[in-house]
């Protein structure tokens, strides 16, 4: 019997670990066989020697489905995100449709982030000139190629064992297989990693992933694990056996990695659009309304609410050339964000002002908008430039302008007053679009700084320093980042459907939900495949409490509008005296501010919310003065 | 909104000459002691800042010291993002007070270790600690204090002693390599964050006769590394009031952290331009409301730093900014070095603004006008080109 196989005795099932172990089904006790030894040993005796390994699963399916495939007859350390329940029928459908094979890949744990931080696993000719020389690994033996192992290597010291899932497929067009080894021609986009073992040495698996703390490489916990004692007694470790390669680049491949990090860079700079605004406009959502109509274009339709949907402005879609755009300033744009060129310069914004001028009617508006730009004042030209009269381009590109400089944190720093500088959302996100292709994908963060204006009333909820890049959570990342994958590397091809392909990787983690006060904030929470998608809007009630909250007095009286307005309606709350004035008898009362937003909180305070608003606006407003 | 100060990325670093040498040692915990050794720029307090927060998320029980009260401040807003206390980094005679509760360091290391032996280190070692600018401080500090850690981090440069009575590179080394091993020496090489505009711009202050500032290779070293950006920006003004109004705008479109520079800290009693002193600078932007931090010598160290900092060139030295504003570049002593220091702080854009008053105490004049994109605010119609907009 060979290693993988499978054996049932007394009601358990067992696997073989090693290839020169068989089961001898007749015999009574000792019934395992090592190699050419007449006696056998018993189960518990090989189970120690990690000869054969008990199978704890609730069906046969389990056993002899996909994951046998997977291992190679590895013991599981496959740390895939739990599965979907689905049923039984559709559980073999999906099965027979990937067909996915994990490869295994030891390298430097610094390759290892660069991955991560470029989302493409890459051979080494594809890097800036120089820059893998000093990476100790094998991948170094064969710089036009990605080198990975049908069984999983014993990683030395400095490197992390990387499981990646391959289609066979692409196995067939794009690679060559010499015994264990197959040398891949073609980069790999990072939703096919599945997995990244540490090796024993590299101690608590959780300090090791602490100590990951570079601001651009994204870092996804869930696939961490520590590579099992049994992988190193694996005594078929041919990683020395691999041969140096040929090196040349493929130009077309080149190619296509800029377009990948330019289509991923639009996907990952306009995600948290939506978190942007939340102070002023009282409405948050994890993804802005045009991201998920965008992923549909991407990879298909996807399961989720359509009312969500909203329709595309074209040039979020050409920075995807997903079209072609036959407006010539938006072309003019796209070109702009596909320099490589270190900053824009003047002459060359200029130019393109000038175009965007003469081709919408030559508007005063326009001129002075884009005078204001180039004399340094972007704060008042992005104003004027989100006129609804103004064509979009030319907010885009004053953004593109502004935040070009590659060699500075223009990319950080863009956020920082970005609430206060945009109005429009579209064209808010448009712009975000526009310098995520124009950044890269690469040179972002994998995390925001800080979000910097968040509501109040959300604050607690909400993560302080969102994702940017993509962390391999959810089934739906990996699908957006394949699609990417395929329109950059393959473009004349269709789009193949990959929800199968990764349906394996479905996340059926349920997100934990905050219980959230319904009377301030309106839940529209909804699910795009496994990503939960939480939207909040602040209720009228809510932004009364927010303002009130910002209001800068301790104490509400009946000098305030609001004060002569909840005068009777809180008469059993308010402290107040009667004092003689002029010979007229004056009521003076007052009341915590904090006791009116405690009543409003408790639903004990029953005010008409418009009226209310209007009169706390008016307050504010003098107070200020 | 606060000053932010970011590590380099991995990419960033990566593209640096040094670069996978400087991750190594930001992960290398095998050695009892270590010394990096460089010139400014270099990279050395990078890679001590990258330990410290990792260490830190390690869980592991550090402590950062420091000569500069300005880089305390800077590194504890840097950590905050981070999650690391602020307890974890202080000045070298502030975390002594805190132990031993004086703040005055005995100058023999029997003597330190005498205090020190009272206290809570000797029960609770320190996985590590880390020392930035390192020669500075006296050789018998090293002495010391390295028993009450496992391992010990030194960065340090002779070209920047400015205590007569530190210890320098190399009788760091000899201690540690004799008595604290196994030690590590690292070497990095100088690695400029300037742009090529701007360090073009900058050194122009600098007499031609300096070859280290004026050294060809670097600018091509800025051009191979693709380290371009745009031209420093020159405003030219003879009334105060114009170069104000500029200077509100300016600021306001001033991204990320922003330093703006003077020669002097203090107003001077008479003979003063408006734009030689931080404490008139720092009162005219405060009142055209944006929030700021003030610092120089003689004044308290502030305990929050905003994004816009008023400072002078000389302190501001160590330090960089995404955009750097000099309010009035003109002065009337020759400060080669201090202006150079000054225009070399800015990572992305730089500021510069020239008072026609002082034609005969003005630097610009002889510069390479290609070097700098110039506004004239006295009759911009005619600085401006003839286009459009």
């Amino acid at each position: 019997m060979a290693s993988q196989q499978m054996f049932e005795r007394e009601g358990k099932k067992y696997i073989i670990l090693q290839s020169d172990v068989e089961y001898v089904k007749v015999n009574k006790s000792d019934c395992i066989r090592i190699g050419s030894q007449k006696k056998c040993i018993n189960i518990q005796k090989a189970l120690n020697q990690h000869k054969i390994k008990e199978v704890i699963a609730e069906n046969e399916d389990d056993l002899f489905g996909q994951k046998r495939e997977l291992f190679d007859g590895k013991d599981s350390e496959y740390s895939v995100v739990e599965e979907p329940i689905v049923d039984e029928a559709e559980r073999t459908r999906i099965r027979r449709a990937t067909n996915g094979i994990v490869y295994f890949m030891p390298v430097d744990q610094f390759r290892a982030q660069v991955y991560l931080v470029h989302g493409l696993i890459y051979p080494d000719i594809y890097d800036k000139p120089g820059l893998s020389k000093d990476f100790d690994d094998l991948q170094r033996n064969s710089p036009a190629e990605l080198i990975l192992f049908k069984k999983p290597q014993v990683p030395n010291n400095n490197q992390l064992l990387l499981k990646i899932l391959l289609h066979p497929d692409e196995i067939t067009a794009n690679a060559e297989q010499t015994g264990n080894v197959l040398y891949l021609s073609y980069p790999l986009p990072i939703s096919r990693l599945v997995g990244i073992d540490i090796p024993i040495s590299a101690g608590d698996l959780n300090r090791f992933i602490d100590g990951w703390v570079k601001p651009d490489v994204p870092v996804p916990r869930h696939l961490f694990s520590i590579i099992s004692d049994l992988l190193s007694t694996d005594s078929e470790n041919n990683a020395f056996s691999v041969k140096e390669r040929n090196s040349d680049q493929i130009s077309e491949v080149a190619e296509s990695i800029s377009k990948y990090d330019r289509y991923l860079g639009v996907m990952a700079f306009i995600r948290n659009a939506g978190r942007y605004f939340s102070q002023k406009t009282g409405h948050y959502t994890d993804y802005p309304a045009e991201y998920f109509s965008i992923c549909e274009r991407i990879v298909g339709q996807l399961d989720y609410d359509s009312s969500k949907c909203s329709t595309i402005h074209p040039l979020f879609l050409a920075f995807l050339d997903i079209v072609d755009q036959s407006v010539p300033i938006s072309i003019l744009i796209k070109n702009l964000t596909q320099s490589e060129e270190p900053y824009i310069d003047k002459n060359s914004a200029r130019a393109i002002a000038t175009e965007i001028y003469n081709k919408t009617g030559e508007k005063v508006i326009l001129a002075d908008a884009f005078k204001m730009l180039f004399n340094e004042d972007y704060r008042q030209a992005i104003h004027l430039l989100q006129k609804s009269d103004m064509p979009d381009e030319a907010a885009v590109l004053a953004a593109l302008f502004k935040y070009s400089n590659r060699q500075s944190n223009d990319h950080r720093t863009i956020k920082q007053r970005f609430h206060e500088d945009w109005y429009n959302s579209t064209r808010a996100s448009l712009s975000l679009a526009a310098l995520g292709a124009y950044y890269g994908y690469t040179a972002m963060d994998a995390r925001e700084t800080s979000l910097y204006s968040v509501n109040p009333l959300i604050s607690s909820i909400i993560e302080e320093r969102p994702a940017i890049k993509f962390h391999l959570e959810t089934s739906f990342e990996r699908q957006i980042i394949e699609g990417l994958y395929q329109r950059a590397f393959f473009p004349g091809e269709n789009i193949a459907d990959t929800s199968i392909f990764y349906n394996e990787f479905i996340s059926k983690l349920n997100p934990i939900l905050p219980v959230l006060p319904k009377l301030f904030i309106h839940d529209a929470s909804y699910k795009v495949i496994d990503l939960w998608v939480r939207q909040y809007n602040i209720t009228p009630i809510g932004r009364i409490i927010q303002r009130l909250m910002a209001w800068n007095r301790d104490t509400i009286d009946g000098h305030s509008e609001v004060g002569q307005y909840l005068f009777m309606k809180l008469f059993s709350y308010i402290d107040y005296e009667v004092i003689r004035k002029d010979g007229k008898q004056i009521v003076l009362y007052r009341i915590a501010k904090r006791k009116v937003i405690d009543l409003i909180k408790d639903n004990k305070l029953d005010i008409n919310v418009s009226a209310f608003e209007l009169l706390l606006e008016d307050d504010i407003k003098r107070s200020e003065q | 909104m606060a000053f932010e100060f970011h590590l380099p990325s991995l990419e960033e670093m990566r593209a640096t000459p040094a670069g996978m040498e400087m991750l190594r040692m930001i992960d290398d915990d095998n050695f009892r002691s270590a010394l990096i050794t460089g010139v400014p720029g270099s990279g050395k307090t990078t890679v001590s800042i990258y330990r410290l927060v990792r260490l830190y998320k390690q869980q592991a029980n550090i402590h950062f010291l420091t000569f500069q009260n300005m880089l305390v401040l800077v590194i504890r807003n840097l950590a905050k993002g981070l999650k690391v206390p602020d307890s974890c980094v202080s000045t070298v005679n502030n975390w002594y007070g805190q132990h031993t509760g004086t703040r005055i360091i005995p100058k023999t290391a029997e003597r330190i270790i005498a205090d020190l032996d009272l206290t809570s280190l000797v029960d609770c070692r320190l996985d590590e600690i880390l020392i930035d600018e390192g020669q500075d401080l006296p050789l018998c500090i090293f002495e010391a204090i390295l028993c009450y850690a496992n391992r010990c981090f030194v960065g340090a440069d002779n070209n920047q002693q400015v205590h007569d009575h530190g210890a320098g590179e190399a009788q760091i080394e000899k201690l540690l390599a004799n008595k604290y091993t196994p030690y590590k020496p690292f070497s990095l090489a100088q690695n400029f964050r300037n742009t090529y505009e701007t360090y073009r711009f900058a050194r122009q202050f600098i007499p031609e006769k300096n070859l280290v500032a004026w050294n060809s290779a670097i600018l091509e070293r800025l051009i191979q590394s693709n380290r371009r950006g745009p031209k420093t920006t020159v405003i030219t003004y003879k009334d105060v009031v114009d170069r104000n109004a500029h200077l509100r705008i300016t600021l306001d479109n001033a991204e990320g952290n922003v330093a703006i520079l003077c020669p002097l800290g203090p107003l001077p009693p008479f003979n003063h331009n408006s734009g030689d002193s931080v404490d008139e600078i720092y009162r005219l932007i405060t009142g055209m409301g944006f929030s700021a931090t003030i610092y120089r010598n003689g004044i308290d160290v502030p305990t929050v730093i905003e994004r816009y900092v008023v400072t002078t060139f000389i302190s501001a030295k160590g330090m960089e900014f995404d955009t750097v504003i000099i309010p009035r570049i003109n002065f009337w002593k020759m400060i080669f070095e201090e202006w150079y220091v000054a225009c070399t702080r800015a990572q992305g854009r730089l500021f510069v603004y020239r008072d026609k008053n002082n034609p005969q105490c003005d630097p610009i004049a002889r510069f390479d006008p290609d070097t700098y994109d110039s506004i004239s605010l006295e009759s911009r119609s005619q600085v401006e080109p003839e286009t459009l907009f």
